[in-house]
């Protein structure tokens, strides 16, 4: 696993040096409808992604993970954008420390996120751009634990929960429809976990994603 | 000309109008959501304590309850269901091991009151009087207590 997400890593950071190494066209994009198609890795942060047993193992760990966003202007340098996305949490930590110990256990268990999202527009040429991004976002969060073959659903993820989403994209115009572009996003969702005993969590995520932009 | 310079006046005005009440709603919604939706639920309680110094999970009538921290006590909503049926083990990756379970028959309680008064304002100084009774349906609580000794033993 650790070899795959270096591997990931280093095709990201290609990614965003591609356009310097491709020879395009000069389009002059202002701010337009766009479609945009991403894929990368989903990073979990926090107290609520290690397990209550032992807080230092992590019990939902990142993983690959898509999304889609529908982008609309607003203004010559504002869009307003739609998104939504999924991720599966990597539970293998958690099954190595659980089977060192005498337990069989299977972590299934994924995320799906959506958001509305206002975009200002930095323009740093006319075929780059950087966007801000900040907006309300709503995660749906469910999963399994299966122990020795008895299935326990997680309890303590919410059906739904509220919170903020903030980021930066870059995107580089290949085409007068076309451009690639890679995002980091941050996701809060206050209380997001709620153990039995009431503790709360807040469910924090970082979604690192290259994609391409269809400007429509 | 000036036709045109006040058309392109008017539409970027619109955008400006458009984009500020979109900010408004959404900051709006961000706000007030939360208080907007709320759930509550009443009934028949099962309550799990966990007198164990580990962890457990647990199962009640279909329902989970994951990594229940010791010392704690868990209430389940069992209303509509006639008998309890509840599977404890230890959570996974404390290196204990055991399950227990049991089975509980909800008891139910009839309650019944009766309310007197007496009316004494006719005509002829005489007092009537009238008794109304409601009677009251409840389900006692069930408890069940898991202390280490259930899982060593095999009797819950």
């Amino acid at each position: 696993m650790q070899g795959k997400r270096y591997i990931l890593l280093k095709c990201l950071v290609l990614a965003c040096l591609m356009p310097t190494l491709v020879d395009c066209q000069v389009t002059g994009v202002a701010a337009r409808s766009s479609l945009g198609v991403h894929g990368g890795y989903f990073f979990t942060r926090g107290s609520w992604s290690t397990s209550r047993v032992a807080p230092d193992v992590t019990m939902f760990g990142g993983n690959y993970s898509g999304d889609v966003d529908l982008e609309f202007p607003v203004d010559a340098n504002w869009t307003f954008a739609f998104i939504g996305g999924y991720a599966e949490l990597d539970g293998s930590s958690w099954e190595n420390y659980s089977r060192a110990r005498g337990d069989e256990v299977r972590v299934s268990a994924a995320m799906t996120h959506v958001g509305i999202l206002l975009r200002p527009h930095i323009r740093v040429s006319p075929d780059d751009l950087v966007k801000l991004e900040l907006g309300v976002a709503g995660l749906f969060t469910n999963g399994t634990e299966t122990v020795d073959g008895q299935v326990y659903g997680y309890d303590f993820f919410k059906s739904f929960a509220l919170g903020g989403r903030g980021g930066v994209e870059y995107d580089r115009v290949l085409h007068r429809n076309f451009a690639v572009c890679c995002r980091l996003t941050g996701m809060m969702f206050p209380s997001g976990v709620k153990y039995v005993d009431g503790e709360t969590r807040t469910i924090v995520a970082l979604p690192l994603t290259v994609g391409i932009r269809f400007l429509l | 000309m000036r036709r045109r310079k006040n058309q392109g006046r008017t539409g970027a005005r619109s955008r400006r109008l458009l984009f500020r009440w979109w900010a408004a709603v959404i900051a709006t919604t961000a706000v007030l959501l939360p208080y907007a939706i709320s759930f509550s639920s009443q009934g028949t309680a099962f309550a799990l304590a966990n007198r164990t110094k580990h962890y457990l999970h647990a199962i009640v009538n279909a329902e989970s309850i994951v990594y229940l921290p010791p010392g704690r006590t868990v209430t389940v909503d069992v209303s509509g269901f006639s008998n309890v049926v509840a599977e404890v083990r230890y959570s996974p990756g404390q290196g204990m091991h055991g399950k227990i379970s049991k089975e509980f028959e909800a008891t139910r309680v009839t309650t019944t009151s009766e309310r007197s008064s007496a009316d004494c304002s006719n005509r002829q100084g005489t007092c009537s009087s009238s008794t109304d009774a409601s009677s009251n349906e409840t389900v006692n609580p069930i408890t069940w207590v898991i202390t280490p000794d259930l899982f060593s033993s095999g009797q819950p």
